[in-house]
């Protein structure tokens, strides 16, 4: 095995659903952080509904200036609706952090079909995840990782779509609990032009540089790969309809 | 009654591309999210300049007895007839 070949292949079969929750905000003065147990709890002032903060997007305003708006994914949700509420992160008492948009939104990716092949459905709308765990295999080299993937439209032969990936990594003996670990930050490939042929498959890379961006994954770790439309990007996301995912291919940069 | 809300347009938007996406239906060849939006915005503006017409072209008694609400139902049942004939 070399730099350059296959490290790991994923189709929709391989996708966990995270059960992840999508919620917006405005308002916000403080900004939600990790605490000493490395999660941020967000707690719905008023509905008492708790999630954990896994990624937040500010799309505009500043905490300092109490006007932060943007979205959080979220993971670990009690089950409780949140409500359009203040929430404060990792305090159950209410301190008004911010104001949510509303009652929470699955961010899980769909699990769909097109004809007979197994896709990954992606709203247009909401900001969606697919969750692949994985073992990065003995072969890797601690090199680059260059991320195919193929993507299909459901309806569409126009507009772009933006995709994010993210790593984690769980070495021996590090984390309690995977929460506890934040993704790294996300490798983004934005405006990729949507297949000008209804059912065909458009193929696009996403690069991840060795180290932190690939969360310092070493060959034989457990790792978790985490594929986001960012259909709030209006910028480089106005493809209208589903995004379907067909596969993803990591590999080591050649 | 006034327009919706950006909120509710935005909502009707979503739920709109989630249907057509589930059954896979081409709504026209250049449409983007921005353009399925602006359908949404048109349609809610449309509705709200034609009420009074809409109301006043409705015949007794049901124009005096039937609330709002029943006026919409039954507006939107004929409608959903006219498009399934279509």
């Amino acid at each position: 095995m070399a730099a350059g070949d296959t490290l790991v292949t994923f189709t929709v079969q391989n996708n966990f659903p995270p059960g992840w929750i999508y919620l917006t905000f405005t308002g916000g003065s403080v900004e939600p952080t990790a605490d000493g147990d490395g999660s941020a709890v967000i707690w719905g002032d008023t509905s008492d509904a708790t999630s954990v903060l896994e990624y937040l997007v500010l799309n505009s305003g500043t905490w300092g200036g109490g006007d932060a708006a943007g979205y959080m994914l979220c993971s670990d949700w009690n089950g409780t609706d949140y409500q359009a509420e203040n929430f404060t992160a990792d305090s159950g008492t209410p301190a008004d952090h911010g104001t949510l948009g509303g009652v929470q939104v699955s961010a899980d990716a769909t699990p769909d079909k097109r004809n007979a092949d197994p896709v990954l459905d992606f709203d247009a709308s909401t900001n969606q995840v697919g969750f692949y765990p994985f073992v990065m295999p003995r072969h890797y080299g601690g090199g680059d990782i260059d991320l195919n993937l193929g993507v299909k439209s459901s309806t569409a032969t126009t507009g772009d779509m933006s995709f994010a990936t993210f790593f984690r990594s769980i070495s021996d003996n590090t984390a309690a609990d995977t929460h506890q670990k934040n993704f790294a930050a996300p490798q983004a490939n934005q405006a990729i032009d949507a297949a000008t042929t209804l059912g065909a498959t458009r193929y696009f890379q996403i690069q991840h540089t060795a180290g932190a961006q690939v969360d310092n994954i070493a060959a034989g770790e457990s790792g978790f790969l985490l594929v986001m439309r960012d259909a709030q990007d209006s910028t480089n996301d106005d493809m209208a309809g589903d995004a379907e995912l067909a596969f993803i291919e990591m590999r080591e940069k050649p | 009654m006034a327009v919706l809300p950006d909120a509710d347009r935005a909502a009707v938007t979503a739920r709109s591309m989630s249907d057509t996406s589930a059954s896979r239906e081409q709504w026209g060849t250049t449409l983007l999210k921005s353009d399925r939006r602006g359908l949404v915005d048109a349609i809610d503006q449309w509705i709200e300049d034609s009420l009074s017409s809409f109301n006043a072209a409705l015949p007794e008694p049901a124009r005096t007895e039937l609330t709002t609400k029943q006026k919409y139902k039954e507006f939107v049942n004929v409608l959903d007839r006219k498009r399934e004939v279509l």
